[in-house]
Formats: structure tokens, sequence, C-alpha cells
């Protein structure tokens, strides 16, 4: 049960944030909720360790090895940015009253936004299928969308209005490569099956070579979140060297890792 | 139902159904062109209410020759939310900005509808190559869907209205849509919900900093969000 508590956790902290009398309570439970997070992704990356893999949740959630990677990443930036906004809040708001009214208003808003946005993102790397995980990329963009035009200022509103069409037409063109991805399973698996990992990776030699190179094109190399998705279609997509489509694969895991370190 | 029956219903789909099909991709298709050529943008919203019912329209008759009645639910949901719960968003946020409310085009209209053109043949000469020899993917419907992937980029990348953007955005959006139906029957139908939740917060979320821009800057003219420049 490590990840279903795993994704709780942040979304449970942000219930709480909305109820919250006040600051002091927001700084301690959204620390205390990345503290956990951190531990549960260290007990998931030893489980991980030990069998491979873990499915959990009727096979919503998975994770392997390398979605451990990106979950410990994911945990460890999300605690080191709970901590800094204790003292970068306090000090962005020193002349406010955050006791009542809309300066508390104001403090909900962050912590509340903050802790959905740590949801989202833990959701894309355990989710299993392919369109939870399309859905939580959009997620991060609507969550952090209020946190980039926080202080309402006229560069605040620029930034966080340039950023949301940015990210929402790369995240259309990554729509359009799950689609393409579903299409060549569809073709091999038939209509209406689950749109999973663990469905795709077995039969990724036979997909169909030159959707699943379109599929994977269309999804943005250049975006710290969506490399990781890439990274495991390229993975899941290479299992046989002899295979032509593996090629393809090897070929491109190589420079996907490159641009994952670039990120 | 079984995969390889869908498969030869993809292949020789009944006459009067692929006829009724290019009959809603011409539409979906005139109505990515009536947006670009939209001079209000009230205009625009209603034309974009009426793209939605054709693809709406696309899963009611993909759902019926392929028996699937995942895709009627699917339509039903399409209905709701993107010709209700959008367009009322949407016009209400227009209505609130009492200034400007035509479109404001970088490009003129006539200009704009020859680089539309010129990109839905682009999508039309290209699609083919898309798919691979072999496969029972009909040509036409893959190409409309990029055409208005491409008509929804350029409408986005060329005026200044926020409300105009949004369109845009939610064009690109149904041309995916429309192009998930007609080659994959649509995505598991948990994933569609998903995908029009999304969208639905995005609009939302989208008109409030709409409003907000408004209220700083006292438009909604985009060109005058200039001051951040790598």
């Amino acid at each position: 049960m490590t990840l279903t508590f795993l994704l709780l956790i942040p979304l449970l902290v942000s219930g709480i944030c909305l109820i919250a009398p006040g600051r002091r309570w927001m700084e301690i439970v959204t620390v205390t909720g990345t503290v956990l997070i951190l531990v549960l992704a260290g007990f998931a990356a030893r489980q991980v360790m030990l069998t491979g893999h873990v499915g959990e949740l009727a096979s919503w959630l998975y994770a392997d090895a390398l979605s451990i990677v990106t979950l410990l990443v994911i945990a460890f930036v999300s605690f080191t940015a709970a901590l800094y906004s204790v003292g970068y809040l306090r000090e962005d708001m020193r002349e406010q009253d955050v006791t009542r009214g809309e300066g508390l208003h104001h403090v909900k808003r962050y912590y509340v936004l903050f802790n959905l946005f740590v949801f989202s993102m833990l959701v894309v790397p355990v989710s299993d299928s392919l369109g939870v995980l399309w859905i939580a990329i959009e997620g991060t963009t609507l969550a952090s969308l209020f946190l980039v035009s926080f202080n309402r200022t006229r560069e605040a509103l620029e930034a966080a209005w340039k950023y949301v069409i940015v990210g929402s037409v790369g995240i259309a063109l990554a729509l359009f490569g799950t689609i393409l991805a579903y299409y060549s399973a569809v073709q091999v698996l038939g209509a209406s099956y689950d749109l999973n990992w663990s469905v795709l990776a077995p039969v990724a030699a036979t997909l169909n070579p030159n959707i699943m190179r379109l599929a994977v094109a269309a999804r943005p190399h250049h975006s710290i979140r969506q490399c990781e998705p890439v990274c495991r279609l390229h993975l899941s997509h290479c299992p046989d060297r002899s295979d032509p489509a593996s090629y393809i694969g090897r070929r491109e895991v190589s420079s996907c890792f490159s641009n994952c370190l670039w990120c | 139902m079984h995969p390889s029956a869908s498969l030869v219903l993809l292949a020789a789909p009944a006459g009067i159904s692929t006829q009724v099909l290019q009959v809603l991709g011409a539409l979906l298709l005139l109505t990515a062109f009536a947006t670009v050529a939209a001079r209000h943008i009230n205009g625009a919203i209603g034309i974009y209410a009426i793209q939605s019912f054709a693809l709406a329209m696309v899963a009611v008759v993909v759902g019926y020759f392929t028996g699937s009645s995942d895709l009627y639910i699917v339509a039903v949901l399409t209905v709701i939310v993107k010709c209700g719960a959008i367009a009322w968003i949407l016009r209400n946020v227009t209505n609130r900005l009492h200034l400007q409310r035509e479109a404001r085009p970088y490009l003129t209209i006539p200009v704009s509808l020859l680089i539309c053109a010129l990109l839905t043949l682009l999508a039309f000469f290209t699609s083919p190559a898309v798919v691979a020899p072999g496969t029972f993917l009909n040509e036409p419907p893959l190409a409309i869907s990029i055409a208005m992937v491409l008509i929804g980029l350029f409408l986005l990348s060329s005026r200044r209205h926020a409300v105009i953007q949004v369109i845009g955005l939610l064009t690109i959006e149904n041309g995916l849509f429309s192009g998930a139906i007609a080659i994959a029957y649509g995505m598991p139908l948990i994933v569609e919900f998903g995908i029009l939740f999304d969208i639905l917060i995005a609009v939302i979320v989208m008109s409030l900093l709409v409003t907000l821009i408004q209220r700083e800057l006292i438009t909604a003219d985009t060109a005058n969000l200039q001051r951040l420049k790598g």
C-alpha cells in the first residue's frame, strides 16, 4: 500500500491546509507531509529492489526502477521546496496581516496549490495508465498556474499566461502521442484494451514501429515533466535487438537519456 | 467485441456511415476555418460549440457502426462539457471584458485563411506517410484531425486576444479528439472522462487568469504582455 499512501498524503495535507485556522498549521502539515512522502518513497524503492516492481490498486499504480528514480527526485525536491517555502513566504508577506482575511486567504492558496502540485507530480511516475499519466501532467500545469501568478503583478500574470499556453500546447502534442501509442496497440491487441504500460511492454516488439516512433516524437523532449514518460516508452520499446522496432528504440534511448540529464 | 471484427468493420464500413462521417469531417474542417474567419469573439465561441457538436456526432456514428456503447457516453459528455459548460464560461468572460470584443488578428483574415488552406493541404499531403502501409486506417479522418491541430496552432500564434487563443487551444484538442475517435475508436472511457474534466478545469482556470489580466492591464490583448523576454 506504499504507493497508495504516498499519493493520499499530499491530497490529505492539501485538504487540511484548506481548513487550517492559521499559517503555522499549514507550515507544519506541509513539511511533515513531504517528509512522510520522502520516507514512503524510500520504502517503495526498497520494495522495488526486492521484487523488481510494485503494482497496487488493481494495477492502476505501477512502479519499476525508473519510476522510483523519478519518484525519489520528486519527493526530495518537494521536501526542500516545502522547507524553503516557510521562510520565503514569511519574508514575502512580512508587511501583511496573515491571521485573517485576504492575507490568510493568500497563504492558504499557496499551501493548498503547493500540495496539489506535489500530488499531480507524484501521480506521473507511478501511474500505469498512459491516459492517467497525461491527465496528471496536465494537472501539474493547472495546479502550478496560480503559483506562477501568485504575486498578481503585471509580470507574474504575463508569465502565467505564457506558461499555460506553452504548457498546454506541449501537452496537446503529448495527447497526440498518447493517441498514436493507443492506436498502434489497438492494432495488436484489439479495441478498448487498457492503455497501460504493463500491457504495452510485453507486446512492444510487435507494435508498429513507424507509428510508435511518431508517438514518441510527438512528446516534447525539452520539458522536464515530459522526459520521464518518454524514457519509459523508449525502454519498454526495445526488448529485442533483432527487431527493427527495438532498433529505433535503442537509438533513441541514448538521445533520450542525454535529454533527461540535460533537464 | 472481438478485435479482428472491429478492424474488418473499419476496413469496409457501411456505405451510409462513411458518407455521414465524410460530411461530419468536412463540417469539422469548415468550422475550424470559420473560427479563423470570425470577426467577433462571440461568433468564434458559437462556431466552437457547433464544432464540438459535430465531434459528438462523429462519436455517435463511429459508436453506431463499431457497436461500442462507450462512444455514446463520450458523445453526451462532449455536448454537455464543450457545447454547454465551456461555451458558457467563455461567453461570460468575453461579456465581462467590456472593451475589445473583436478578434484583432496580427494578420488580415484573407491572408489567415490562405495560410490555413495551405496548412490543410500540408496535412492531407503528409498524413498518408504517417500511416504504415498495410494498416486499416482511413486516411481522411486523420488528415482532418492533423489539419485542425495545425489551424489551432496558427490561431494561437496569430491572434492577440486571450479568449481567441483559448479557442485555438480548444480547436487543437477537438482535432486530437476527432483523430482518436476516427483511428482508434476513442480512448478507454475513464481516460476520456479525465481528459474532458481536465479541459473543463483548464478553461475555468484560464478564464480566471484572463479576468485577472484584464483587471491588471485593462485589456485582454496579449500584445501587451511583452515585458518578459529572454
